[in-house]
């Protein structure tokens, strides 16, 4: 199965070597180590243009690279994860255009039969092969609209909140049966919603919280989360869930929360106020965890660049935002706070690159390969 | 498909063999001395300290009464020139960061320029001439990768303001054209990838920001033209794709050329009715797929997700149509998945040794 890079970093350690870390003695056994990886079509050409692969032997070489490319796989993962995305976007949109025209029996006669049906042939197919973890997928969708339509039909007066929450509550089950990490993702998503939804309902409108506070709430809760995740990474019970595309959605979104809480802060007018909520120095006290742990944590403990490196680039934004906004309060139309502000970003972001190469060169290959770091 | 296989099967001669090891060791080389993410963020400090840079020099200008464009223009190809010639030093992280400012700056200036010389057109068209005339200079020049995949998407950024004009949709077009043409080019092997890669996926982004661009309604207004042409573009391209990953299968069999054409009816048909960016997002993973080329595929994933979410907005097809084609399509994809669970085997790879 061919590895997206984005979402699946250390697949793409093994199969591209894109983070090698192999010092400079290490090249003779990373040579040794090209002769069984997986070429690219790219290479081969290359290998056939420059003679090497000699022309009379292209065509068969071409043809054994075109058998070698698992097309089973390929199109068993994104038929599975389309066809089931179009056909409950396919319901839903069903319900929407067909509301006032369907009895209240029928929209749920179906909502409830498209669960049952799913369920039982997610249990035929077997929860945790790949149909049975579309099914099962399928049904917690369908458990969602259902709560949305029992909401609509019987004006429960319920708040979004509490049909997000019912939502995350009632999908686990469908979610625990299948351990199918993009269904975790998504229940971890429902689960967020109805945070915002409950923060935005509840707690804003009764002054228990300010939106500062609540995102630092969001961002602690996503960052539970990954911990939670990272320490699963050793148990082998929890094998199908290293895969490294949850680590890099988790932490962009932890560090999207906490940073949000100073960027409203950067760039709102009262940021240099006499009376700073409390909530803002909760959110950069939480930030500052979040980063320096992040940094340690993907330096020291649980080696991966490319966690590393989303830490120290939030870093870098958040600084250079800083100081633009501070050196061009004042001085906005003259062009020399643009040129300081210009100097301090190259600083700042050839710094964050710096550090990026310095500790992508310096961590040694066996870091590279904790437990549950490969996929 | 391995360096080993190819040298059991006779294929790779045991004397070329260090040869194309040091070759592939190259790539790990150059990515070991500049990982994707470190490129990333060297790009991401140009354009932030770039509009900074950018901001310093039109007030300074101003401040020196420089108000034509021959001055912007100047100063802009200058301070590109300073950018290109420190790039070329490759002393350390915080020069290069330095040459890619002062080259986005350079950029951002002779455009301003270009544009203020050309007056009374809204569609960038000094700074796409400027940029196309660049464009080649800087590639060849530069040398650096961050460098060339911001040269050519200067282009596409000039080019973009077209699609808002409607006595330009001919060279908008054209452009449309001329970028698939690169693509199939280079995805079907015809060029050396090492060097074009830049080109290539600044091209790509180009190409699915244009079907982004023709596909929004903004303000409730879409341009007409789009309303009409927007699925026959998309199937085109999605047809270029499909004879793209034709032409990668070929000498596959019968079989392979069947499902390549039903891939093709599929996409094209999804491209057609509601999602032209769909179905050429399809068409690129599956491409991605036959060049085991995981940065493609990254990349189609992003834009499938992205156009997904755009026809979930789309107001030019009726719920109930939408509805029904998702459900319908959905349905069919689900039968394959399960009939290629039940019964799907990759043939073996056929690496007997060479005679």
């Amino acid at each position: 199965m061919l590895p997206c890079p984005i979402f699946d970093v250390h697949r793409w350690v093994e199969a591209d070597s894109l983070f090698s870390m192999k010092g400079t003695d290490a090249i003779t056994e990373g040579e040794s180590a090209e002769m069984d990886r997986p070429l690219s079509r790219s290479e081969l050409e290359h290998l056939v243009r420059s003679g090497l692969v000699p022309q009379e032997h292209a065509d068969r070489a071409f043809a054994a690279f075109r058998d070698a490319v698992d097309w089973v796989s390929w199109l068993r993962l994104w038929t599975g994860a389309i066809g089931a995305t179009f056909l409950l976007a396919g319901v839903m949109f069903f319900f929407a255009h067909n509301w006032q025209e369907l009895s209240p029996l029928v929209r749920f006669g179906v909502l409830e039969a498209g669960i049952v049906v799913t369920v039982i042939g997610a249990a035929l197919a077997r929860f945790r092969s790949a149909v049975g973890q579309w099914l099962l997928s399928a049904a917690s969708v369908l458990t969602g609209v259902l709560i949305a339509v029992y909401g609509q039909v019987y004006q429960t007066g319920a708040d979004a909140y509490e049909v997000f929450a019912l939502w995350s509550v009632l999908m686990l089950a469908w979610v625990a049966m299948a351990r199918f990490p993009p269904l975790w993702v998504f229940w971890l998503v429902i689960v967020e919603t109805a945070l915002m939804l409950y923060a935005g309902q509840v707690l804003m409108p009764d002054e228990m919280a300010d939106w500062s506070l609540v995102m630092s709430g969001m961002g602690l809760v996503t960052f539970g989360f990954l911990a939670l995740w990272e320490w699963l990474q050793g148990k082998d019970r929890f094998a199908d869930f290293r895969q490294d595309w949850i680590r890099s959605v988790m932490l962009v979104a932890g560090l999207f929360w906490l940073s949000a809480v100073l960027w409203r802060w950067i760039f709102d007018f009262g940021y240099r106020s006499e009376t700073l909520e409390a909530s803002r120095w909760i959110g950069l006290a939480l930030w500052l965890a979040a980063v320096g742990g992040g940094i340690f944590f993907y330096t020291r403990v649980r080696p991966s660049v490319l966690g590393m490196s989303l830490c120290v680039l939030d870093v870098a934004v958040i600084v250079a935002c800083t100081f633009g906004r501070v050196l061009l309060e004042d001085t906005w139309d003259e062009p020399v706070g643009w040129l300081i502000a210009a100097i301090l970003a190259i600083g700042i972001f050839g710094g964050a690159t710096a550090v990026i190469l310095r500790f992508a060169k310096g961590l040694p290959d066996d870091e590279e390969s904790q437990p549950g770091e490969v996929v | 498909m391995t360096l080993r296989e190819l040298k059991e099967s006779g294929w790779l001669a045991d004397e070329n063999l260090a040869e194309a090891r040091q070759w592939l060791c190259q790539d790990r080389e150059e990515e070991k001395r500049l990982p994707w993410i470190a490129r990333f963020s060297l790009g991401l400090g140009a354009w932030f300290a770039g509009i900074f840079m950018i901001a310093f020099l039109v007030l300074l200008l101003d401040d020196g009464r420089v108000e034509d464009g021959v001055g912007y223009l100047a100063v802009g190809l200058v301070i590109l020139a300073i950018g290109i010639a420190v790039i070329r030093l490759r002393k350390n992280i915080f020069l290069d960061q330095l040459a890619l400012v002062l080259s986005f700056a350079g950029y951002g200036m002779a455009s301003i320029g270009a544009e203020e010389m050309w007056p009374g057109y809204s569609e960038f068209h000094g700074a796409l001439v400027l940029s196309l005339l660049l464009c080649p200079l800087v590639y060849w020049l530069s040398g650096h990768v961050v460098l060339r995949f911001m040269s050519v998407g200067w282009s596409w950024f000039a080019f973009l303001g077209f699609a808002f004009s409607d006595e330009s949709l001919g060279i908008y077009l054209a452009g449309l054209s001329v970028g698939l043409a690169f693509v199939v080019v280079a995805l079907s092997g015809r060029i050396r990838m090492r060097r074009w890669r830049p080109a290539l996926l600044s091209t790509l982004f180009g190409l699915f920001t244009a079907m982004w661009v023709m596909s929004v309604e903004t303000h409730g207004y879409r341009d007409p033209f789009f309303r009409e042409a927007y699925p026959a573009i998309g199937t085109v391209m999605v047809l270029g794709f499909s004879c793209l990953l034709w032409w990668l299968e070929r000498g596959s069999g019968t079989k392979s050329t069947l499902a390549v054409a039903v891939f093709a009816l599929v996409a094209g048909t999804i491209g057609y009715f509601g999602g032209p960016g769909v179905g050429v997002a399809l068409g690129l993973m599956a491409v991605a797929h036959a060049r085991r080329d995981p940065w493609l595929s990254s990349i189609a994933v992003i834009a499938l997700t992205g156009f997904l979410i755009l026809f979930y907005y789309y107001l030019g097809v009726s719920l109930m149509t939408k509805s029904l084609s998702l459900m319908a399509t959905g349905a069919a994809t689900l039968v394959l998945c399960a009939v290629v669970t039940k019964n799907g085997k990759n043939p073996k790879p056929s690496t007997e040794p060479a005679a």
